[in-house]
Formats: C-alpha cells, sequence, structure tokens
C-alpha cells in the first residue's frame, strides 16, 4: 500500500507554495476595494440623502392626495397590464375591469375628496392559520384616508405551509379580493350615486393597488458584486 | 339561543390567553378549534376554564396540545391519534365534535377521495358513540381554481348524497362556506334550512365575499341575515368571524351584537 503521506505530500507542498504566494495579494486586493467603496460611499452620500429626501416628498404627496400619481406612466403601464389579466377564479360576480386606461380620465380624478395613502408596513404573521392548517402569512397595510373617513387596508400576499406549499395572491386578486371590499366599505355612507360609488371604488382599489411600487422605492446606492469563477 | 365563539376567531396567542379574552369578554360557550398557539398548557387552561363555568364543543383539528395534529380525512388515518381525542374529549365533558369532509388533489378522483372519507367518518362515529360524543360533518366550500385540491362536500348534490350515506351522523351548517358553493340558488338553501333540528348539530357563521372563506364579520348585508327566521330553534351557532387582537371590550360587543342580530328576528 502507498504511503498516505507520500501520496499526499507533493499536492500539499504546492498547496502551501500557492497559498504564500497569491493569498496576500487577495488581501491586498480586498483592502484595495474595501477602500475604493469606502470612497465611492462618502462621493454618493450626498446623492442618495437626497433620493431619501425626494421620496419622503413623495409619500407626502401620496398623504395629501394620492390622484398626483394619475399621470404618471407608472401607473398607465401598471393598468394596462392589469386590463390584459384575466381573473383566474371563474366564480367572480364582479366582470373584468372596465375602467379607461387612462388614469387622467378617471372620474376619480374630479372627486372633491383627496385620497390620502400613509403608514406602508409589510407585516409578518408567523402564526397565521385556515380552517385547517397554520401557516406563516405576509402581507402589507396601509391606511386610505377619503376626506374624513381613514381605514386601515391589509392586503394578504403570500402564505407559507411548510417548505414545500405556499400559496401567492396575485396583483389582481389582492385589487379585486380585499382592496375593494374596503374600498367600498369606505363609501358605503357616502352620498353619490351608486353607479359613481363603484366605479370610483374600482379606481381607488387599482391605485391602492399600484401604490406599494412607490411606497417600497429605495434611495439606490453603490454596489460591488464580484463572483471568483471561472469557466475551463 | 346559544351562541359559541370559535377560538379560531382569537387565534395567534396562547390557548389560555384567549379564554382569558373570552371570559373576561363575558364568553360562558367556547368552541375549541384551530387558531391558537400550541403548547403544552393547552390541556391545562381547557380544564381551568371548565372548571370556571365555560362550556365547550370542539371541531376538527382543534389544538389541545403541545403540537397541532392537522388530518385530512379523506385518506387513510391513524386511528390510534382519533382513540386518544375522542377520550381527551369525553374526559374534559365535550359532548358535541365536528370534522371537515376532508380534500383530495386535482389529480386523483373525487370519487375514491369520497368512498375512504365515508368510511372514515363510520369510524369515528362509532369512536365518538362509544364515549357519549355526537359527531356531525360541515358542509365545505369550493377551493380557488388555482388550488391544488379540492374539498368534499365542497357542493349541494355531494352533501345531500352524504345525508343519505350517512343518516346517523349529523350536519354543520357552515353558511359563510355556502355563500361560496357554485351551485347555491335560494331555493336549495331554504332547503337546507329548513331540516328538522335534531338532524343538526350546529351552524357556523360568518362572512365572506362569496369567493374565499375570509371569515370577515357579520353585516346587515350578510347573506344569511335574511334567513335568520328560518334558522332551525334550538340548535346551537358558532361565531367564527376573525377578532384577533382586538380588545376585550370589542370582543365582548361583537358577540353581544351578534346575540342581539339573532334574538330580534
Amino acid at each position: 500500500m502507498t504511503d498516505s503521506n507520500s501520496l499526499l505530500s507533493l499536492y500539499e507542498e504546492l498547496v502551501q507554495n500557492h497559498i504564500s504566494q497569491f493569498d496576500p495579494q487577495i488581501a491586498d486586493l480586498q483592502q484595495l476595494v474595501k477602500a475604493r467603496m469606502q470612497e465611492l460611499h462618502d462621493a454618493e452620500q450626498t446623492l442618495v440623502e437626497t433620493q431619501a429626501i425626494e421620496l419622503k416628498r413623495i409619500t407626502d404627496a401620496l398623504a395629501t392626495d394620492a390622484r398626483c400619481l394619475l399621470p404618471t406612466p407608472g401607473l398607465r403601464t401598471f393598468v394596462q397590464e392589469l386590463k390584459q389579466t384575466k381573473s383566474k377564479n371563474w366564480y367572480t360576480r364582479k366582470p373584468e375591469s372596465s375602467i379607461a386606461e387612462d388614469p387622467t380620465i378617471w372620474l376619480l380624478a374630479t372627486l372633491e375628496l383627496p385620497i390620502g395613502l400613509t403608514n406602508y408596513q409589510n407585516k409578518e404573521d408567523p402564526d397565521g392559520y385556515d380552517d385547517e392548517r397554520n401557516y406563516i402569512g405576509y402581507s402589507y397595510t396601509l391606511s386610505l384616508r377619503l376626506g374624513s373617513v381613514e381605514h386601515l387596508i391589509e392586503v394578504p400576499l403570500k402564505r407559507i405551509y411548510n417548505l414545500n406549499d405556499c400559496t401567492q395572491t396575485n396583483i389582481k386578486e389582492q385589487i379585486d379580493y380585499y382592496i375593494r371590499s374596503e374600498v367600498e366599505g369606505l363609501f358605503r355612507n357616502m352620498e353619490y350615486p351608486e353607479e359613481q360609488k363603484q366605479q370610483l371604488a374600482e379606481e381607488i382599489s387599482v391605485l391602492v393597488g399600484y401604490s406599494p411600487k412607490i411606497f417600497t422605492l429605495t434611495p439606490r446606492i453603490a454596489i460591488f458584486e464580484y463572483t471568483s469563477t471561472w469557466e475551463n | 339561543m346559544e351562541l359559541y365563539l370559535s377560538l379560531s376567531a382569537y387565534g395567534g396567542i396562547s390557548t389560555r390567553e384567549a379564554l382569558t379574552v373570552f371570559w373576561n369578554a363575558g364568553i360562558r360557550h367556547t368552541e375549541l378549534a384551530i387558531g391558537p398557539r400550541p403548547d403544552a398548557d393547552a390541556a391545562q387552561a381547557i380544564e381551568d376554564f371548565r372548571q370556571l363555568g365555560m362550556v365547550y364543543r370542539a371541531h376538527h383539528a382543534f389544538v389541545w396540545g403541545v403540537s397541532h395534529y392537522p388530518f385530512n380525512l379523506a385518506q387513510p388515518q391513524d386511528w390510534k391519534y382519533f382513540q386518544r381525542l375522542t377520550d381527551y374529549l369525553a374526559t374534559i365533558g365535550i359532548t358535541a365534535y365536528s370534522v371537515h369532509g376532508g380534500n383530495f388533489s386535482k389529480t386523483t378522483e373525487r370519487k375514491g377521495a369520497y368512498a375512504i372519507f365515508v368510511e372514515n367518518i363510520h369510524y369515528l362515529h362509532q369512536l365518538c358513540r362509544e364515549r357519549g360524543i355526537v359527531l356531525g360533518v360541515e358542509t365545505m366550500y369550493p377551493t380557488p381554481s388555482l388550488s391544488a385540491v379540492e374539498n368534499l362536500l365542497d357542493n349541494g348534490a355531494e352533501f345531500a348524497q352524504f345525508c343519505q350515506d350517512a343518516p346517523q351522523i349529523k350536519i354543520v351548517f357552515d353558511l359563510a362556506h355556502l355563500n361560496i358553493w357554485h351551485d347555491k340558488d335560494e331555493i336549495g338553501l331554504n332547503q337546507w334550512l329548513g331540516l328538522p333540528a335534531e338532524r343538526l348539530l350546529e351552524i357556523h357563521i360568518s362572512d365572506n365575499d362569496g369567493r374565499q372563506d375570509i371569515h370577515s364579520r357579520i353585516t346587515p348585508h350578510t347573506w344569511w341575515t335574511s334567513h335568520i327566521t328560518q334558522f332551525p330553534v334550538g340548535v346551537p351557532l358558532v361565531l367564527e368571524s376573525r377578532l384577533n387582537r382586538l380588545p376585550v371590550s370589542v370582543v365582548q360587543q361583537e358577540y353581544e351584537r351578534i346575540v342581539a342580530l339573532i334574538v330580534s328576528f
């Protein structure tokens, strides 16, 4: 039998040789990257802070009146995509969306009451349960204010039952099942013709459903990514 | 009229904490159910409040120990568990226990799942009867189209068939589940509510949007409120609207509001 020491000794010597030649250079490189990234973070600080101030200005505007989003291209694209999304549940009482693709001509634009959106928060519920099983639930909440009436809306996003079993709600389900019923509740005691209430409820629901795309915006910061792999 | 509040209405906390909220809200009728966090104190908490005067019934995979045991009666069962469960129910004097019909993968046949369920339910009925417990089976609801499974007893025709196949088993009407039935119609619902009281174990009440069983609160617009006068006399009701994290005063108000709603008709 070959002596294992003599079998591995040459390889181990080569590895030691590699370590002594290249590890110090890798350590120097890491220090260089670290120092350069610190310089970049210092340089970007003003721009990052300005982004944060701008995002605060945007969320303040949503709190004052979220209809400021109506002319934005992002909302228009969102509405176009939403209208192409068919309801996956065949048992639905509501017809497919009939709102205009251009939000600037929505009835909502003419409403005299402001629509305030505030307090967006992501939630995790480790103790969720349905009729039969427990799950970890993920959702978001936000406050919707219509004139002087305010309502907390919770929108379920995902349920994890176990490693191999989770369910997610798509954006249409979020709007049609969870946001719409809360918005309709806000209108229940308001004196508008029923047809207008329905249209306004649909338009506000879409606006609320779109708003997480704005609330979850964060300042862009410089990130250095490098993967030390190569192909032979 | 007896109105029970389901522990599923106030989950996410320990059984003792939930029962304390119920007790402080003046509630003396509780249905044990899924909802509370399983813990080693659950059985003791149930017993402590029983000695204070809380009256219980139990539903499906209710929490009574350190772990939760979900089960699907459309599949073969570990009957040792059900022997322990029914022994426990008998020990604490519970005489009403209800279960779901089970579910099956959409890639398998409903007929086979139903046959297993009926066989299981007969065996469970035997275990219950030997211990002085009345068993009930609940009306279920169609799952969303994206779901990988379907519930048994999610439609009027199959439930009518079950009533014929197992006439000795009592029925639990979940009026919120009936709101999701695809074959729902006024005449059919009136026929169900017209069944003799002795055929029913209890009636579960909450609300939803007609599509998903979201256990929302009952409003004047809730579909079954216009049918209250047809409710069979003497059949206990179980309130299942979610009240999680709400203060004791709100739980009390909600419970009393539903009592007043029912007795006003």
